[in-house]
This record gives structure tokens, C-alpha cells and sequence, in this order.
């Protein structure tokens, strides 16, 4: 046995939930504490069987309200709303548990809903409004058995039928919902967006670099891009989004590159599809060393850095073609642009610079006694205990020794500078979580990266990467459990939906317009599959119908009217019954007319003459016109 | 669909007995009529005192029959039912003095207390309709039931009847307990037994006759046919029964369906009026294997029945 009004309340506290959930977190502290403390007390109510009167929760209402709305100003007037909707939610579940009360707790939790979408879209915001519209319809019905009679009690088989036949109707009007989809406007961000733009995010990407600013570094784990790619071999999943090539304060900056020969890059393109999270800078991150950047407007340049041209203020998607080559060919540089170096280094790396200069002939022989030095500082990587002062770069090589890629590549990029190899910087990120699911990677803060460039003369830029040489490196992850496929959802979320822009659907329609305009015949033999499909199709049904339908006119006349019978007497009708039992025990009038017809000639052995053939047709129209 | 002779007529003996004399017996009633009217026996199974020979009066009484009864003990002789002749000394020859068989209605009271040959006379009596005394044989009167009662609680000093004889009944039926108004009504009125010597009665004799013919001439199709005929397989393929349905079995499923259809003012069996008629025509032909002799057949039966599907179309 269910008890209908136990269930009501709890689908209510779940509808209720769904309407606070989504919006907690935007929430002021009063409303936010306010709302589950409301559920809970009502929680107990119900269990006690009780309800707080209206001469209670009125003035309560209204006094809330104006303490509500006293904050009310017009840079707050979303906030204030979303407060106001979630007080009020929390007092309707505190009343008498009435038709009239459940409706507008479900009203506020569809406008709770709707107000979280004025903060933030994502895939989980479809989770939830599926699941209120299946509880609010499913919770519908239950309140046409409550307004009946609120102590109302559903055997459980009953109430199972019940429940299946409400949580059908939402999922039956799902395909609606997907034909919709291709004709409703939809915002790529969140509408309050619009009304007070969000701080530019904290990237862990940035187009300087100057070590020993912070002694720590927070690690954000928020999500950068997601790339559609093949697996690539874990040593080169370096994505290259900024070169940082001269000094501006002793801190690395990117200026406009020199007069250097273009650069060549050999070898089998990787291409990816780059759903970048929306940031306040404007590179183009794409796999080391990315080619060509298209399906969006960006410049690209010599050095393999791509900016777009407009901000990556809403979700876009780009095509990068890359080659997996540790080395950009290029003819000639600017040695003089490139060996540049900050107005203060200290004495002990200018000693270890000279020393060396005099070390190799080459670039690449001073380049491995670089390399030598580096592993015999026994250098630690660490976000944490960083070195800061007054030089830090001299206290990470020679006192702390421990530091995150900043520290490395800025002090072997220097150190490179000093011995009179050209070198620069190189930011982006390095690593990637793969997607085995989606079949992407997935980039996070955390994972921003600084390596080094080394120019070789006649060869071109050779990529080293000097943290690689510390003690103890962070290895990439491969995906695992719930968390993978959450954010597999989320990514076909932005990919189908929020990348899914206006302009295409109009390009759309406009397309299939002018489609429609040229449309010309085929050839004959496309005429003939043309008439043939339709024809094919049309025997198809013909066939499944004549296959499902009864073979005699007797059978089909006797279905047609137990049909009508089972609706008429709803459960009377069970099908182990002769009709002549039937028509006695029912007493239809219908009825009795045409098992008198029907039976003297089915159990006679003759056919229906075309005659009792038409009486019975009339019988049952007269049957189904008869409203008892 | 032309009106069936006399249907009404016999419809309203059975309202009338039912409603106003026999409260509570309508079933037993009916089968006895339907017992009549295909020209079979019936055997009444039921403890003493729940009215069956008040019934047998009062059904005979009603129909304008002649009534004869014969109250079984282990030492009465065929003679005693057939008759036999006495000399007659004025006249100086045998003179036959018919016994009680010689009756359109007769009531063999506990059948199962008569010796075996007597109820082998009986019974012959009853398939041929005819009683041959002394080489000369006499026809017994047109309609003709038999009316037999045995008590199944009973077993010191009966001889129960062998299965092959419990086949020449077409009907075996219980009366049972009156519901509970009815009985109490009966309590307060008193024996009823005088007031069932004065019914008038309803039908006349060619009345009878004719609805009897009129039995007679009711349709069997080819779908009833076959849903009988499945029943009977079924019962013979049963794991339970070690012996199904006889062709006579099937024969009396079929008359006693005519009959139910007759009353039902039809012309032409349909399977629900087999239905009808299975559990007082087909239990007492069953034969259990001996490790089942404790199954209720009327469940088996039940069961059978589930499985095989009405044929509406």
C-alpha cells in the first residue's frame, strides 16, 4: 500500500531541491541556510503530521519580503530575485499540504531553475530540468488523486501504474523537445552576463613571466580546452599557445617577433578540434608546433602563436593542424633580438653563463653542458616554498633549488642567453587527461607549462624543455570513473548546444531554401526510386497492418466492439469469457443485439451475410455514439 | 431466429419452482430439467435431508409427470423396481403388475444401498427404456427421468456404483446447503412436503414432448465441436487421469449443451454453454491414476478449462 499524500510530499521536497540546488551557490547566506532549514522543519511536520497556519506564514511572507528586498538595487536585481524565489519556496513548503500550496512550490522551483540559468549554463542544467519536468508531471497526476481525497491509499500495483503511466508522459514529449532544438534561439552565455561581465577567469596561462613574484602557486583545476584528437605519445603532448621572447622589468614579455626567416615545419599534421572554455586572453592553444588555425578569424605568426580576433568571451570551437616536431626549421634569426638579456643577473649565474660560453664549440655542446649543470643542482619542482627576494632566480639555482617551470625555463633561457646561444620562452600546457569515451583531451589550469627554445644555427629552434630535468616530474593521467564521463557530457553539452550558434541554424534554413528553389527532377532512374520508396513504404505498413489485423470481418467487428466495451466497463472484460456470458453479465443492450446477431452465424457455421455484416457495423457505431 | 417450441413454458417451471417452492435449489433444478429434456439420468450426490426428494416431487408435480419412487436396501430385488406378474385366479393367467419404473419421474433413493444386480437392472432399465419381464418386454413411458441420490459419506453396507455405471448418468450434481436467508426462511415455514402435493401443473405432457424435440433440433457447430473435442483430448493427455473423457462422455457434454442453450432461448450451441455443463457431466467420468485418487477433479477440471480458449470467432 502507498500512501498518495507521503509521496506527494516527498516528490515536492525533491522538486524543491532541484529548484534550490542548482541556485545555492549564488545565494545569499541568509537564503541559503534559510531553505534547508525550511525543509527540514517541514520534514518534521509532515512527520508529526502537521502544518504551520496561514495567520503564521503570511505575516512571515511579508516580513521576509521586506527584509529581501531592502537590498534590492538595480546591480543586485537578479540576486535579490533569486533570494526572494528561494525564501519563498521554502515557505510554501512549510504550509497545509494542499492542492493550491504544491502548485506554487512547483512553479517557485521551475522559476529557481530558470534564475540558475541567468548564472551559469551547463550540461548539468539539462540534468535537472529533466528531472523537475518528469517529478512536476509525475507529481501532477498524484495531485488529482490527493484534491479526491488526501488520505487516499494506492495498492502497490496500483500505484506502480500510476506512477509509470505520469513518468511516461514527459518522456513521450522528449522527441518534441529535439525538434525544437533545431529552431529555438539559444545564448551561448549565461544572460546575466550581460548585465555585469565576470572578472576575467584566473588562468593559469599568462603572457608574462617573471619568477619570484609569489611563494606559492594555487593550483586551479578549472577546465582550459578540450581537444579532439588522436592519442599522442605522452613525451610530446605539449600545447604551445604564447612565445615569450624579450625582457620588460626583468619579467619575460612577448613583443612583436624580428625580421626572421619564416619558419618551416616537416612532418605528418596532427589535426584537432579545440573547444577552448571561455578566457580573457586571446591565444589559440594547439599541439606543439601547431601549422594552421582555421574555422575562426585569427592571425597567426612566424613563431607558431595564434591569437584570435575577437576575445574568447563565449564558446567557440577551432580546427589546429599541428606537426609533433621538436624543431622549427628556420633559415636566420635576429641573433641580437634573441640574446638580449634583463638588466639584472646575478654575479653567480653570470660566472656559470661565461663558464659555459667556454664549455662547447656549438650550440649543442653548450646546450648537454647545460643540461649537465642542471641535473647537478639536483633541482626540485614544486608550487609551493618558491623562492622570492631580491634575486630569485640566483637563490632557485644555487640556495632553495626548488621551483615550478617558471624557475627553470626562465634561468635556462638566461643561462643559454649568457653562453651566447638565442633563446626564448614558450608558454602553454603541457600534459592533457585523455578521454576515452569522448575520444579528447582535456586540459586544465593546472597543467600551464613554460619551456625553452634553443636556436641552433643552420638547424632552427630546437625544443628543451628544463623542468623535465628536475627531481620528480608530474606525469599526465588518463581518465578514470564518474568524473570522465561527467565531463564527457559536458563537452558534448557546449559541442552540440552551446557551439551550436544562431548563424548556423539560419545558414540552415537559408540552406535548405535555396535547395528547395533549385530543386531539380533526377534522372529516370532516380524518378523510379522516388515513386518506389513511397510505393515500398506504403506496402510495408500495408502489410504490418494486414498482418496485426484480424483475418475475418467476424473477427474484426467482435474486436472492434469488446474494444468499445473495455473502455465502456473499465477491468470488466477479461477475455475468458463466452460473449454470450458476457452480454448476460453485463447487461448492455448493445451488447445483447449483437451476440444474438453475431452468434447465430459464427457458431451456425455461415458466414456473415453482407446484411448482418452492415446490422453489426451499425450496432457498434450506435455503440460507440451511446453515452450511458 | 424463429421462436424455440416451448422455451418459455420451461423457463417459467423453472422460475416458478425455483422462486417460490425449491428456494435455493435453482442449479440442481436446472440440471435435472436439462437432464429431462436430452433424455438422460441424473445422480443427485449429496448427504440426506438437504431436500432431494422434495426436489423430485415438486419438479414432477410441476411438470404434470407421474412420480414413482424406490427407497434402496441391500435386499430389494429387480422385481421390486421392474414389477412382476401375479396369477389371477378369476381370470386364470398371469397378470404383470408394473412397478415403480413404470413412471415418467422416478426417484431411486440411495442407489448405492441396492445390491449390485438390482442396480445393474436398474441401470439397464434406464439406457433401454424398456423392461423385459418374463419375455415380454414393456416400453416405458415417454418423458422418462431417473432421479438417483446416493449419499457419498456413507460406506458400511453400500455398494458403490463402478465407474462404468456412473457413466450411463449424464449429470452428477450436488444440492448443497440452501444460502443463508433461505435457509433460515425454511426453518421458520416448516416441512413444505404437503404444499408440494398440491403444485398445479405448469406444462402439459406435449409440451414437454415437443420442447424435448425441440432439443433435439438445437445446432452444434464445427467451432463447439472442436472446443468439446479439446476438452476431451485434454483430459486423456492429462498427467493426472488415468482415463478421460469416453466418446459418451463427449456425447452427454454435447446433449447437456444443447439443453443449456435450449434454456438459454438459442437455437445453436455456443462454447460457453459447453462450459456450462462441463462440471456436472464430465467429473464422475474421470478416472485418477491411483497415487492421485485425492485431487479434487473440479480443480483438474478447472484447470483443463483455463487452458483451452473460448472460440469467439
Amino acid at each position: 500500500m502507498v500512501r498518495v499524500d507521503l509521496l506527494l510530499s516527498g516528490l515536492t521536497a525533491c522538486i524543491a531541491l532541484i529548484g534550490y540546488l542548482p541556485l545555492q551557490a549564488y545565494l545569499d547566506p541568509f537564503a541559503r541556510f534559510f531553505f534547508p532549514a525550511a525543509l527540514l522543519l517541514a520534514a518534521c511536520l509532515q512527520v508529526k503530521g502537521r502544518a504551520l497556519p496561514p495567520r503564521v506564514l503570511t505575516p512571515a511572507s511579508i516580513l521576509l519580503f521586506f527584509y529581501l528586498a531592502a537590498q534590492f538595487s538595480l546591480s543586485r536585481l537578479v540576486p535579490v530575485t533569486s533570494d526572494l524565489l528561494v525564501v519563498f519556496l521554502g515557505v510554501r513548503l512549510l504550509g497545509e499540504r494542499i492542492g493550491r500550496n504544491y502548485l506554487q512550490a512547483f512553479a517557485l522551483s521551475l522559476f529557481c531553475l530558470a534564475a540558475s540559468s541567468l548564472y551559469e549554463i551547463s550540461a548539468v542544467f539539462l540534468v535537472y530540468l529533466f528531472s523537475l519536468l518528469l517529478m512536476v508531471a509525475v507529481a501532477l497526476v498524484l495531485l488529482t488523486f490527493h484534491a479526491q481525497d488526501a488520505a487516499a491509499v494506492l495498492p502497490a500495483r496500483e500505484a506502480k501504474k500510476v506512477l509509470t503511466v505520469a513518468a511516461l508522459m514527459p518522456v513521450a514529449s522528449l522527441p518534441m523537445l529535439l525538434f525544437l532544438f533545431f529552431f529555438l534561439p539559444r545564448t551561448q552565455y549565461p544572460i546575466w552576463n550581460f548585465m555585469n561581465a565576470p572578472a576575467g577567469k584566473k588562468t593559469g596561462l599568462s603572457d608574462t613571466v617573471q619568477p619570484g613574484t609569489a611563494q606559492a602557486v594555487s593550483e586551479v583545476r578549472g577546465a582550459v580546452l578540450r581537444a579532439v584528437s588522436p592519442k599522442v605519445p605522452e613525451q610530446q603532448l605539449y600545447w604551445r599557445a604564447v612565445v615569450l621572447n624579450a625582457f620588460k622589468n626583468d619579467a619575460w614579455v612577448r613583443e612583436p617577433a624580428p625580421h626572421d626567416a619564416p619558419a618551416v615545419i616537416r612532418g605528418d599534421a596532427v589535426l584537432q578540434e579545440i573547444y577552448p572554455e571561455r578566457t580573457a586572453t586571446q591565444y589559440l592553444p594547439a599541439l606543439n608546433v601547431p601549422r594552421a588555425i582555421t574555422d575562426l578569424r585569427n592571425d597567426g605568426s612566424i613563431d607558431g602563436v595564434f591569437v584570435s580576433r575577437r576575445p574568447l568571451d563565449k564558446k567557440v570551437r577551432y580546427l589546429a593542424e599541428s606537426v609533433l616536431a621538436d624543431t622549427l626549421q628556420v633559415r636566420r634569426i635576429d641573433r641580437g633580438f634573441y640574446l638580449r638579456l634583463p638588466e639584472r643577473v646575478s654575479e653567480r649565474m653570470r660566472a656559470e653563463g661565461v663558464a659555459l660560453a667556454r664549455s662547447g664549440r656549438n650550440s649543442v655542446e653548450k646546450m648537454a653542458a647545460l643540461e649537465g649543470f642542471f641535473r647537478g643542482q639536483r633541482l626540485t619542482y614544486a608550487n609551493t616554498g618558491l623562492p622570492v627576494g631580491g634575486d630569485p632566480l640566483d637563490s632557485f639555482l644555487f640556495d632553495k633549488k626548488r621551483g615550478n617551470c617558471e624557475y627553470f625555463a626562465s634561468c635556462y633561457a638566461i643561462l643559454l642567453r649568457l653562453a651566447g646561444v638565442p633563446s626564448r620562452l614558450v608558454g602553454g600546457y603541457r600534459g592533457g587527461t585523455y578521454n576515452d569515451v569522448g575520444g579528447y583531451y582535456l586540459v586544465t589550469e593546472d597543467m600551464a607549462h613554460v619551456w625553452v627554445e634553443a636556436y641552433l644555427d643552420g638547424v632552427g629552434w630546437r625544443t628543451v624543455d628544463p623542468s623535465a630535468w628536475a627531481l620528480g616530474r608530474v606525469r599526465s593521467r588518463q581518465a578514470r570513473g564518474l568524473a570522465m564521463y561527467a565531463d564527457t557530457l559536458g563537452f558534448y553539452w557546449d559541442k552540440a548546444v552551446v557551439t551550436y550558434d544562431l548563424d548556423k541554424q539560419l545558414a540552415l534554413v537559408r540552406n535548405a531554401g535555396s535547395k528547395a528553389r533549385d530543386l531539380r527532377l533526377p534522372t529516370w532512374f532516380g524518378k523510379a526510386m522516388l515513386l518506389a520508396l513511397p510505393v515500398l513504404a506504403g506496402t510495408v505498413a500495408l502489410f504490418f497492418w494486414r498482418k496485426q489485423r484480424p483475418p475475418t470481418v467476424e473477427a474484426r467487428l467482435l474486436r472492434r466492439m469488446l474494444r468499445l466495451l473495455a473502455k465502456r466497463y473499465p477491468g470488466e472484460i477479461k477475455g475468458d469469457e463466452g460473449i454470450f456470458e458476457l452480454s448476460e453479465r453485463l447487461n448492455d443492450r448493445h451488447l445483447t443485439r449483437f451476440v444474438a446477431l453475431y452468434g447465430s452465424a459464427v457458431y451456425r457455421d455461415r458466414p456473415l451475410t453482407r446484411a448482418e455484416a452492415a446490422a453489426l457495423e451499425d450496432i457498434v457505431r450506435e455503440a460507440s455514439q451511446d453515452r450511458p | 431466429m424463429q421462436k424455440l417450441a416451448k422455451v418459455d413454458e420451461m423457463n417459467a417451471v423453472l422460475e416458478e419452482l425455483s422462486s417460490r417452492h425449491l428456494k435455493g435449489k435453482v442449479r440442481a433444478l436446472r440440471l435435472s430439467l436439462m437432464a429431462l429434456l436430452t433424455g438422460g439420468h441424473i445422480l443427485l450426490e449429496d448427504i440426506p435431508g438437504l431436500g432431494k426428494t422434495t426436489m423430485a416431487l415438486a419438479f414432477a408435480s410441476a411438470l404434470g409427470l407421474s412420480f414413482g419412487r424406490v427407497q434402496c436396501t441391500s435386499d430389494l430385488l429387480p422385481s421390486d423396481i421392474t414389477g412382476l406378474s401375479v396369477f389371477d385366479r378369476t381370470e386364470g393367467r398371469f397378470n404383470f403388475i408394473r412397478g415403480p419404473i413404470f413412471n415418467n419421474i422416478v426417484l431411486i433413493d440411495e442407489i448405492n444401498r441396492a445390491m449390485p444386480k438390482t442396480q445393474s437392472a436398474l441401470l439397464e432399465a434406464m439406457e433401454e427404456r424398456r423392461v423385459t419381464v418374463e419375455g415380454v418386454t414393456y416400453q416405458l413411458p415417454e418423458p422418462f427421468l431417473v432421479l438417483a441420490t446416493q449419499n457419498p459419506v456413507e460406506q458400511v453396507g453400500t455398494y458403490p456404483l463402478p465407474e462404468s455405471q456412473m457413466d450411463r448418468f449424464l449429470i452428477r450434481t450436488g444440492i448443497g446447503y440452501p444460502p443463508e436467508e433461505i435457509e433460515k426462511g425454511i426453518l421458520r415455514q416448516g416441512s413444505i412436503r404437503d404444499e408440494i402435493m398440491h403444485i398445479p401443473a405448469l406444462v402439459r405432457t406435449d409440451d414437454l414432448v415437443s420442447a424435448i424435440a425441440a432439443v433435439k433440433e438445437v445446432y452444434v457447430g464445427e467451432k463447439v465441436t472442436d472446443y468439446v473435442y479439446a476438452i476431451i483430448r485434454a483430459t486423456r493427455n492429462h498427467p493426472l487421469i488415468q482415463a478421460g473423457l469416453s466418446t459418451r462422455g463427449g456425447i452427454g457434454m454435447v446433449d447437456a449443451a444443447k439443453a443449456a442453450a435450449y434454456l438459454h432461448g438459442r437455437d445453436f450451441v455456443a462454447p460457453e454453454d459447453v462450459r456450462d455443463v462441463v462440471h456436472a457431466v464430465c467429473p464422475h467420468r474421470l478416472i485418477f491414476r491411483p497415487e492421485h485418487e485425492g485431487v479434487d477433479k473440479e480443480h483438474v477440471l478447472n484447470a483443463i478449462l483455463k487452458e483451452i480458449p473460448l472460440p469467439l470467432t
